[in-house]
């Protein structure tokens, strides 16, 4: 094999896998408690010069199957009244490998673009914390309607309600705010790389980011996925104009205010990067993150059919999707379904380095679900040929 | 084998249902989850293991006949003729008495598989046309096989939106 395969890879993506693959052999991961997390926070507030620091309330939150969230409220020199934060902190390895420091990084640009929670501030190896972990003001707001409160994972397979039309526009409106901001040469982002305008480079960095999480966490080998990775390469499109992509817009990733349906914080900042605009629209469309509604008709993220969808988003943002650069980056994103779950899940839980062993694994038994449904998209990319 | 591994499965079912899982403080909401996730567990496990060294045994006759199908057509330049010949080994390498463990079986799948692995990089960088016309067919073919094998091996987690659809283990195993 080529040893320069991956060699197209963000530096600090790789720096990460590095360091995952230095740091498995601390395992097993055990959950951390409440009083190691206030412990540990005390020690990275008295780090940021944080005087007369009081916490308390530390409770973990629901939800979180790749990191540990905790909510916390926080009193200090700087903070007179008690306000509550959120910590999101690595387990030891984990079902897909981030940076909370490019995570920070980017919430803190986009302020005054999309709503984000505000950081607070960053362990970004965690030597304060443990884990490398972020710390963001906790917004108000819900996931789900209440009514459909602690249905699915990760907010899946939950719909809506009478909230679809009141969300339904603005999922879109704040999807084409993220592809269409352009003061990212302005902001502090220097643990990202933007792919070169007119090439495959943005593909390829993607590409290259999942084959080598399959390469370092490759608990057996299927053939197919490593199969499916050359036809990536060999069909690469190339991108002219590649913007910011959240990587992880769906359903359960944005926060909504009752009853007004106000969308208050676009979560889950972690797979961000610069690249095709396809590539999110491909995630936004994955059947996964979609349910149907009373008449039996398929919505994306419970909000719309997929027709509307795509025509909204060229209308909002002045671009024209191209049907087979979509279902190229629906294949990537079917791919790296089957993918993390074949390999990162099933390696952490083997080496019981996670948080949720027995979820992760529970989730990646889906994996064939997923290479099912890679197999009917290369198809149905071929037709378009 | 008395007490036999389904009863005990069972027992531990009955044990997390009953006893463990009502005394799990309900404010601890991942304690719960992972209450409700061990029961969840040990029901696949129930409808599994007695197959797992056919699944295995049927896993291994999979790959090791794609490796077959493949080293029948393999053509190329250098880096396609090195993986062809890696792979021949690997395929030599299985023995006539194979182990009757399914971890043993795993074991020569997983030394099959990696180097069809590396004849599919190889074949990616320098494999003639034909090859790799056949190698798409060869792999896509083997591969929705062993997608419908493993969806019907964890159809009782319920994540497959096809699951009311599968057949059984037992169909699976005996076709």
């Amino acid at each position: 094999m080529h040893a320069d395969r991956y060699a197209l890879l963000e530096p600090r993506i790789s720096y990460i896998y590095n360091r995952k693959l230095k740091n498995r052999q601390q395992g097993p991961y055990a959950p951390k408690d409440a009083k190691e997390i206030e412990a540990g926070l005390h020690k990275l507030f008295h780090s940021i010069g944080f005087v007369n620091v009081a916490i308390a309330d530390v409770g973990r939150m629901s939800g979180g199957a790749s990191k540990e969230q905790f909510a916390f409220s926080l009193k200090h020199d700087g903070l007179s009244v008690a306000e509550r934060f959120v910590l999101r902190m690595d387990p030891l390895e984990g079902i897909v490998e981030t940076c909370r420091l490019r995570e920070a990084e980017l919430i803190a640009a986009l302020q005054n673009v999309v709503p984000v929670p505000v950081v607070l501030a960053v362990d970004a190896e965690g030597d304060h914390l443990g884990r490398p972990g972020v710390i963001c003001s906790l917004v108000k707001g819900v996931t789900a309607p209440s009514a459909e409160s602690g249905k699915g994972v990760s907010g899946i397979g939950i719909g809506y309600g009478s909230y679809t039309e009141k969300i339904a526009p603005q999922f879109i409106d704040l999807l084409v705010k993220i592809h269409l901001w352009n003061d990212w040469e302005s902001s502090q982002l220097p643990n990202y790389v933007l792919p070169a305008k007119g090439t495959t480079e943005a593909a390829e960095y993607q590409i290259n980011l999942w084959a080598k999480a399959w390469v370092i966490d490759k608990v057996e080998p299927v053939p197919l996925i490593t199969f499916t990775e050359t036809w990536l390469r060999e069909n690469a499109p190339v991108c002219d104009e590649p913007c910011l992509l959240h990587c992880d817009y769906r359903i359960g990733n944005f926060l909504f205010e009752e009853p007004s349906g106000q969308i208050t914080a676009i979560l889950d900042w972690e797979l961000a990067h610069f690249g095709d605009f396809h590539e999110d629209l491909a995630w936004v469309l994955h059947p996964f993150f979609g349910t149907n509604n009373e008449k039996n008709e398929f919505l994306v993220c419970g909000l719309m059919p997929r027709a509307h969808f795509i025509a909204e988003y060229q209308r909002l943002s002045g671009r024209t999707v191209n049907v087979k650069i979509l279902k190229y980056y629906e294949v990537m994103n079917a791919w790296k379904c089957a993918l993390m779950g074949l390999s990162s899940a099933v390696m952490a839980a083997t080496n019981g380095n996670n948080h949720q062993d027995l979820l992760i694994t529970w989730l990646a038994s889906a994996g064939a679900v997923h290479m099912s449904h890679m197999i009917s998209l290369v198809k149905e990319y071929e037709t378009l040929m | 084998m008395l007490p036999n591994i389904s009863t005990r499965i069972d027992n531990l079912i009955k044990a997390m249902e009953t006893i463990v899982s009502p005394a799990v403080d309900p404010k601890n909401g991942l304690a719960q989850e992972q209450a409700t996730l061990i029961v969840g567990h040990l029901k696949l496990l129930n409808s599994q293991w007695d197959m797992a060294y056919l699944f295995e045994k049927r896993a291994f006759e999979e790959m090791n006949s794609l490796g077959r199908e493949l080293l029948a057509v393999a053509d190329g330049g250098s880096e396609t003729q090195t993986a062809k010949l890696a792979l021949e080994e690997e395929l030599r390498a299985v023995p006539e008495n194979k182990p009757h463990t399914s971890e043993g079986m795993s074991q020569y799948t997983r030394s099959i598989g990696n180097a069809i692995d590396q004849l599919i990089y190889a074949c990616h960088d320098d494999g003639s046309i034909a090859f790799k016309k056949l190698m798409a067919e060869s792999v896509f073919a083997a591969g929705e096989k062993q997608i419908m094998r493993e969806r019907i091996w964890f159809q009782a987690t319920g994540l497959d939106p096809e699951s009311d659809r599968l057949p059984s283990i037992e169909t699976m195993l005996r076709d």
